[in-house]
Parts: structure tokens; sequence; C-alpha cells
């Protein structure tokens, strides 16, 4: 199929310019179409792209589908290039299968190129409250592998939520505003207020116990309804110390990373009255007398039924801590790469992680600290901490408490060399040895989907991962990478797997066909 | 005998200061009893509420007097409270010691509802798109995109937004869901990337060619269907100099008003940089970036696009300078103070605060301010003593007009001088009658957006202090809710006037004035 290079010649004069070639690298073609993954219908005025770097800094080339589903690009510089295609209704598929990457040498013209797009789902159902009443305004969240979509009930309590990659979704109906809605009202007429609790499909306010719905590419799934639990209202009330008089602060409520935030009154103290059941860290905020943030230490708080009162939050000051590793690695084995201590904080996003690098003779030194709880991570070598002392106190577990501040303490944590390990052999449904990509994460959240480490194994099907310090892990052998890295598509797939200090685990994995394709 | 007597004679007065309310509640459209209609009455922290009977009666007792704020909920209904003399929407109910309201006659509206699909020009159903609702004539007190939130296109295209009844221009904005990283796209088929206008229904750019809806209580409308209008897509690029890494790339941040947040592009080694797909307007344009920990930006600069592409434009990254001065106090002294720049913008827009520019000023009243990048700023000074006021800011003795100092091009070795003044004005009142009232000062129209309004209960008062000298106007608005800076600047001019000299007391009581409709066509 020769291409007619007169035709070439204006879009070359065209392309030099903008891809800053010299004259003598001839410009690559790609061409191709986009199909529906589920019926193979050729699909009209998809926005593809070839994404990589152009002049040195993200770019991408782009046209539109014609009325057949075909595409041509030309005038491409040579380089590596992902292939994208965009059009309302559709998902670029997780894993290789619709997603192509293309390398193009000098005057490359590449034909046949298949772009698969599969259509999105949607999730219909209505919310009650805990009358049986609809309930109007109300937020529903799909929590999906990719990303969560919301929406508000209508007045009859309807949703939709479309645009769904498929995949199984986690669904909550949560009423918007509710935390801050103040004390419970006064009747008089027998009636009672009901305290709507968030509450996730098909009736749980845990999100552990939550059922998982199921969308199928192009499809509607419906009758996701959910009534609204009931929960008493609970008083979480206190004061915070040490707020100077006139400063205007805030008292934040944390759940997980996340954070909502009102303001105190005047005398530094708060009543809230709508938690839903669950733990929680409380922290106040205020500016200081130089313009910076000053925060109270969290106080932990799990609402179960009964007021919560006389909590005090008081700031803290941010600790420097002093500290060294003490290693029981052999002197040869010791790492030449940097090391960093890290202290992530437990219970709240606020404070992000204080890293430190360690001198070359085991010391470190952590700057403004903030109190709170945090677990400790070291990085840069192949040894974990296995305990720690901080003054002369050992540490009862993983958790270092600086509620109160460091004390000026030192810490001292003392490392050993990982050398768990897990291996086996990735086997097909037939029992034989078949290639696979293996992705391991730590077991600490279930919700993790960033493996920590990713193994190919081949065809033998044989993999191992080693330098493990002890601990639960996820694990789970996978047809396909993972879409950006991560084990989307697996993630209700993977196997818990313990590891004890040095211990040599052996396990054969199934491998799994990851989801909706 | 007699102490007894006069105990359960005062016990008695308690008890009989206890109020009620009790009433129906009754559809607007057909007048029939509604049940289970949620109604809250509230005065600061406590609320007080019932649920309409199957013939529509509610009552609630024992509620202490009281200036309540009445809101009555059911789902599909919106409840428009009865315009008070002031012409504001009366949603109080005052309970006096021993009041009884009884046949208190609640009406309950259904709303009506607009449903309909935006589409591109090729009839491509369009995702993410704000859709909201203007009423023909303004003065609505309904949230117009709807009670709950935006109405925002669904992947169908699909919008439907609850309303009250009238008439309605409906209008699409453009695309609000953009990725902030603007990448540059090359297109060899010679089309251009789609970029939109905001479109009124049924199709058009323009208000005087739109068709409007009308809404009954009650009923949905059905098909408001858009299509938006393709607007030229341009592109502004050109270099940033001065990077001193070339490995890193540096950030053009621009923002234009009525974006929501800026648009980042990044530029290639050698510093040039384009940004595509831009809609026209005005776009305020810095370029940042950091190398070994040194932060370097630009000024900013300003790019106009109308049909036009722009390029060219050149941002030249500059370090931070160091910016000297002193502080001095008129009256007693004060230590540990702390002088602090805000950047600021005419545009009001988003500018990344980053560090904020501070310097701690010693004994002798020095001062100095790192990190100082070209720009306008208005000096703060903390904490501030009572009762002070920011007297004077001169930038190498001259007195920066408006508080605002313009280091637009860098600091280029100036010093300034702060003078604060503990001697300010103090202003206190209460507002006449028995409502709440809303309460505004302000020195200028413009003023108002930096104010902060007081909201006054009846019996309590207002209290300003550390007033600068000058003249001010004061604004009381009935009502406990602040409407917007809108329509307390059309109540400027009318507003009584106030002279505050330095070291001033004074007590000032005000009438609640009446609001007049901001844009004048009612």
């Amino acid at each position: 199929m020769g291409r007619n290079k007169a035709h070439l010649l204006p879009i070359l004069l065209l392309a030099l310019p903008l891809a800053a070639q010299t004259d003598s690298v001839k410009p690559a073609t790609v061409e191709g179409a986009v199909t529906d993954a589920v019926t193979g219908a050729a699909i009209p005025r998809v926005h593809v792209t070839l994404q990589g770097s152009i002049d040195g800094q993200p770019g991408q080339y782009g046209t539109t589908t014609t009325a057949d589903g075909k595409f041509s690009i030309t005038g491409i510089a040579p380089g590596s290039y992902s292939v994208q295609g965009e059009r309302v209704g559709y998902v670029m598929p997780s894993g290789p299968r619709g997603r192509v990457q293309l390398t193009l040498k000098a005057d490359d013209n590449k034909s046949g190129i298949e772009i698969k797009l599969t259509p999105t789902g949607a999730i219909t159902g209505r919310v009650t409250g805990a009358d049986g009443e609809p309930a109007e305004g109300v937020n529903v969240t799909a929590q999906g592998p990719r990303s969560d979509e919301f929406t508000n009930t209508d007045e009859k309590g309807q949703f939709r939520i479309g645009g769904l990659a498929p995949g199984k979704y986690r669904v909550k109906a949560s009423v918007t505003g509710d935390m801050w809605g103040g004390r419970p009202e006064i009747r008089t007429d027998g009636t009672v207020e009901v305290h709507n609790a968030a509450t996730y499909y098909p009736g749980t306010l845990a999100e552990k116990e939550a059922g998982r719905v199921q969308v199928r590419p192009g499809g509607e799934t419906n009758g996701v309804d959910i009534q609204l639990a009931s929960v008493p209202f609970v008083r979480v009330s206190g004061k915070v110390i040490g707020m100077p008089r006139g400063v205007v602060g805030n008292i934040i409520v944390w759940q997980g990373q996340g954070g909502n935030g009102i303001g105190l009154k005047p005398d530094g103290s708060f009543a809230i009255w709508r938690l839903d059941p669950g733990k929680y860290a409380l922290t106040a905020e205020w500016e200081g007398p130089d313009g910076r943030e000053v925060r109270t230490t969290p106080a932990e708080i799990e609402v179960a039924g009964s007021n919560i009162d006389n909590l005090e939050l008081r700031a803290v000051p941010d600790s420097t801590i002093t500290g060294r590793l003490e290693s029981e690695i052999p002197e040869e084995a010791q790492p030449t790469s940097e090391r960093v201590v890290t202290l992530m904080e437990v219970r709240t996003g606020r404070a992000g992680d204080t890293s430190a690098p360690v001198a070359a003779d085991g010391t470190f030194r952590l700057e403004k600290v903030p109190a709170g709880k945090y677990r400790v991570a070291l990085s840069g070598t192949n040894a974990y901490v296995k305990s720690m002392r901080l003054g002369s106190t050992v540490i009862d577990g993983a958790v270092l408490d600086l509620s109160n501040g460091s004390g000026g303490a030192d810490l001292s944590l003392l490392v050993t060399a990982a050398t768990g390990s897990i291996s086996g052999t990735v086997q097909d449904d037939s029992g034989n040895a078949a290639s696979a990509i293996v992705a391991l994460t730590s077991g600490e959240d279930e919700f993790d989907f960033v493996p920590d480490r990713q193994v190919t194994a081949k065809a033998d099907g044989a993999y191992t991962f080693t330098n493990l310090p002890p601990g639960t892990y996820r694990i789970v052998a996978m047809q396909d990478a993972g879409q950006g890295n991560s084990v989307f598509g697996y993630e209700d797939l993977m196997e818990a797997i313990e590891v004890r200090d040095g211990e040599k685990v052996t396990k054969d994995l199934k491998r799994q066909t990851g989801e909706a394709q | 005998m007699r102490s007894v007597i006069l105990f359960i004679f005062l016990w008695r007065c308690l008890a009989a200061q206890q109020a009620g309310i009790e009433g129906r509640v009754i559809d607007a459209v057909t007048r029939q009893p509604m049940p289970g209609v949620h109604i809250s009455l509230r005065a600061s922290d406590n609320v007080y509420g019932a649920i309409s009977g199957r013939d529509g009666h509610f009552s609630i007792a024992n509620m202490p007097p009281a200036v309540y704020v009445l809101s009555i909920q059911r789902n599909g209904y919106v409840h428009l409270p009865p315009k008070a003399p002031n012409g504001r929407a009366d949603d109080s109910v005052t309970l006096k010691p021993g009041d009884q309201l009884t046949e208190f006659t609640v009406e309950m509206t259904p709303r009506a509802v607009i449903t309909g699909t935006v589409v591109d020009e090729f009839g491509d159903p369009v995702q993410h798109v704000e859709v909201e609702a203007l009423p023909a004539v303004s003065g609505s007190s309904e949230s117009l995109t709807g009670p709950h939130s935006p109405a925002r296109t669904d992947d169908r295209g699909q919008f439907r937004i609850p309303l009250p009844s009238g008439k309605f221009y409906v209008r699409a904005k453009a695309n609000s869901r953009t990725t902030p990283l603007v990448k540059r796209e090359i297109r060899s088929d010679g089309l251009e990337p789609p970029v939109y206008g905001a479109t009124f229904y049924p199709g058009t750019e323009s208000k005087d060619q739109a068709t409007l809806v009308q809404l009954t209580a009650g009923r949905e409308v059905t098909g408001i269907d858009i299509r938006l209008t393709r607007k030229h897509s341009l592109t502004i690029s050109g270099v940033v100099t001065g990077m001193q890494d070339h490995s890193v790339p540096a950030g053009v941040s621009m923002f234009s008003s009525g974006d929501s947040f800026p648009r980042l592009v990044l530029t290639a080694p050698d510093g040039r940089f384009t940004a595509p797909g831009l809609p026209p307007g005005l776009y305020h344009l810095v370029a940042r970036q950091t190398s070994a920990g040194t932060p370097l930006q630009s000024p900013t600069v300003d790019v106009r696009l109308d049909s036009a592409d722009q390029s060219n434009v050149s941002l030249a990254l500059v370090h931070s300078e160091a910016l000297s001065g002193t502080l001095a106090i008129e009256g007693d002294p004060v230590e540990a103070l702390t002088v602090l720049l805000d950047r600021y913008t005419e545009y009001g827009g988003l500018e990344a605060a980053g560090q904020l520019a501070r310097g701690d000023v010693d004994r002798d009243g020095s001062f100095r301010i790192n990190q100082v990048f070209p720009g306008k700023f208005r000096v703060r000074v903390l904490p501030m003593p009572e009762n002070a006021y920011v007297k004077s800011v001169k930038l190498d003795d001259t007195e920066a007009p408006d508080g605002i100092l313009d280091l637009s091009r860098g600091v280029e070795g100036a010093r300034i001088k702060v003078t604060i003044s503990r001697n300010g004005g103090r202003l206190e009142g209460s507002v006449l009658g028995d409502s709440p009232a809303v309460v505004v000062l302000a020195a200028t129209m413009e003023a108002i957006d930096d104010t902060n309004p007081q909201i006054v209960e009846p019996g309590a008062k207002f209290k300003y202090t550390g007033l600068r000298p000058g003249k001010y106007r004061l604004i009381a608005i009935g009502g406990r809710e602040f409407t917007g800076d809108e329509s307390i600047k059309a109540l400027f001019p009318k507003a009584p006037e106030i002279e505050i000299r330095e070291g001033d007391r004074i007590t000032k009581d005000v009438k609640p004035m009446t609001a007049e409709n901001p844009s004048g066509t009612q």
C-alpha cells in the first residue's frame, strides 16, 4: 500500500517547526481504528492521542476518528508513545489490551492499530430514611477501583451514577453536612428526630462489611436501594487549652486521612452532636502570634452510643528528636546508599511525614516533629526496624507515641537484616506453569492498591520476593499489569500471607484474570 | 409565709412565660393539608421541631420566648416565606413571653423541575458541564442551580434542576472540568481542539436571543436541550528566562477570572512553553521554578486573548530579595511583633501564596522580610495590639497609595516604614427594632468585599475597634443572612455616614434599611 509521497509534503513542512527537527529526520505516521470492546462496532468522534514527550515536555499528537471509527496521524517525531482513546461513555480498559505502546522510528508507517474502548456502566437505586420515607438530597457515592463518583438523590430519593468503569463498587449514602448539624431537636408532639448515619449498600455502617455492586460494560445495575440506618445522637464535647483570647480557632474531626472542620466558640469550647459510630481523631488549630499555625495533639475517640465529654485539646510544641540506628547487621553488609528514617503519622494526615537522612555513623536528627503517634520506616536499606527505645523506655509494638512530644529523649532504633522471602510457582487453571505479574503489598491496609513490590514470572511460572521484613502481606498473580502499576481489578483476588522473621515461605499461586475483560 | 407565697407567685410567672405555637401546613396549589412535613424553629443553639400529622396539624409547646428562624422541609416542596415590610423574605417568628400562637398556617409550594441534555456541535453528549437557571426577573430567594448542589451533566449529558415556579433562562457554563495541567497537542488533521463558551438554551451565547423557560409549581419541563457554542481555541506561547536548572521544568500558571483554578503548563528544558486550547479572555501568567531549594518566580504578566494567538510572551524568573524596614508605634510600646506581606492582586485571584513573607521586629523597631518576589503587597502586623490600626506605610519616604506596596520591579534596595497607631476609633451601637440584623461598616464600596459582617441579635450590640480615621457608612439589613456583597453595595450610597477621628469613642444606633433589588429590574 504505497503512500503518495507528494501528498505528504505539505504536512511535512508544517510538522518540521513544531517538532523542531532537522530536515534529515522524516516523521512517522500511525493509523488504525477504534471499536467498542463489547459489540465490536466502530466508534466515531473518539479523541485519539499519542502521548509522550515532545520537545522535552509532556505533550501529545491528537486527532478525532471519522464516522467509521478510523483515524490517521501524520508528522510524528520518532519516539515512544502511548496510544489512548477518549470519548464520553467509554473507558480505556486496564491492562495492555486497548492501550498500545508504540516506538516509532523515522519514516515508520504503523497501520492497523486497534483501540478497543469499553462502554461505561451505571448504578441506579433509591435511598430511604430510617423511617422508610424517600430521602432527598442525599449524597450517594460509588467507591470503585479507579475513582469515586457521586451524585445526589432527587425528591423521590432516586439516584443514578453513570460513567462508571466496569468493576465492583461499594455504594455509600450519606446525608450531606450532617456532622455539624447541632444538638437534636426538642419536640413536644411525641415524634422524635431521627439521626440517619452514612450507610453502605445493602445496609451496613462499616465500610469493611459493605456489599459490592457489579457494574458490567454498557450495563445499568438497578435496584441498589439503601435504607439509611438510624443511630443515637452522641455528644462529643470539650475545650481547647491554651488558645489565646480573641483568636478564631477551628476544631477538625479526622476519619482516616480526611478531616472536616468548624469554628470553635470564642472560649475554645466545642460540642459536636452528629458523628456516626466509628473511630475519630480530633485536633484544634489556630493562627499563632507570629502568623504560623498552632495545632493540638490529636485526641482519639470512638463514638459508640454514649456521650464523650470533657475532652481537652492541648497544643504541644514540635519536638526535635536525635537518634541512632543500632544495627545487628555485620559490618561488611552495611549498605552504601543513603538511608532515610521516616516518621509517618498514624491517625490523621495533618502532620504528613517527617524524614531525616541517617549519617554514616548511624545517627539522625528529626526536626520539627509535631506531637502525635507515628510508625517508623527505614528506606535505602534491606534492614528493618525490629524494636525502638525512646530514652530508656522500650516501646511496646510498632507505634511511637509522641502525643506529648518526645520529652527531649533520644530515639534508638534496633535494626536488623530483612531476610524473609516468599517464592513459588504460578499456575494456570489447568495446573500448568504460567507466566504472570506477581504483586505484593504490605498487609497493613487492605485498601492499599499500590504494590510495594512487583516481579514478573516467566513461562516457568517461578517468582521470588527476597529481603522481606516480618509481617503480613497480600499477594496476587495477575495476568496483565494493573493500570498505573497498581492492583486495580485484582484487589478482591489478593491473598493474605504471613512471613515471620527470616522465614522462607513457599506459596504457589493461581494466575488470576482481572475483572471486566 | 409571705416568702413562700412570693416564691409560688414567681414560679407561676416563670411557667406562664413559656410560649408555644400550633398550626397547619397546606399545599399552596391544591390548598390541601400536608402530613409528614418537618417544621423547625431555631434560636441560637436550640432547635425546636415537629412533624405535621394527617390533617396537616403541628404543635410545639414549652418554648422559651425568643426570635426564632423558621424552616420547613418536605421532599419536592419549597417554603416561600412571605415578604416582610423591608422587602426581604421574612422567615422569623417572634415569640414573646406567654405567647401561644394558634392557626399558624404555613404554605408549601411544590417544586418545578427542568431536565435536558447538553450536546456539542455534533450532537454528542457533553459530561461535567455545570447548568444554571437565571430568573428572568431577579430577586428569587431560591438557589438557582438547584437546592442542593450545582447541576452537572452526567455521562449521558443530562441534567435535572428543581426550581420554584417562574420564568428562567437556562445556561450551560463552559466545560468546568479541566485537567489543570495543559498538554500541548499537535494535530495533523487541521482541526482545533474543542473549546466551548457558556451557552444559553437553546444554543446561543447572547441572552437576548435565548429562549425563556416557563415553570409551573409541581410540573416537570423536559427536553431543555442545549447545543454548546464552539469557541476559537487559542494559544499562548513564549519563553521563561532566567532558569537556573535546565533539567527541571519551570511551571507557568495561568489564571483567568471565571476559571475555578489556574491552568498549569510546564516549560521545555530551554524555557519555551505553549498553552493551547484556551478560550478568549484575560489571563494572568506567573512562572515559578525551584532549583536546589531556591525558589524563583517571575512578575505577573497579563495576556489578553481576543481572536488571535499570543506568542513571544516573556516571563523572567528572578530571585527573591529581602525587604528591610522599621516599625514605629504611636502610643505605648509593644514588643514581639511581626510584619507580614500579603500578595495583592487587582483581580483578587488565586496566586499560590507559598511561604508567607514575614519578618520579626527587633527591639529598635527594625525588621527584615526575606523571600520577597516582585509584586504588589498589603502590609499586616501581628499580633495587633488592642484598638490599633496600620496608620501609614511608606516606601522610601513616599506614602503607599491605599496601603498597597508596589514592588512590581522588585525590591531594588527600597526600605519601608510602617507606622501603627494605638489610638484607633471605636464604634458601637445597637440595631433598632425587634429583629436580628446584619451590620456592615465600610469606608468605600470596594471595601465591602473585604469586610466581615456582624450579625446582631435584638438587644445585643455591634462593636468595632481599631478603626482608621476617616468617613464610613454603616449599613444594617434585617435578618440573619448575609445576602452577598452586591446587595450591600446597592445600599451604600443611602446608608448613614459616620466620621471617625483618632481616639474617638462613638455610640450610634442604626435602623435596618430596606433592601432594594440589586439589579433593579423588578
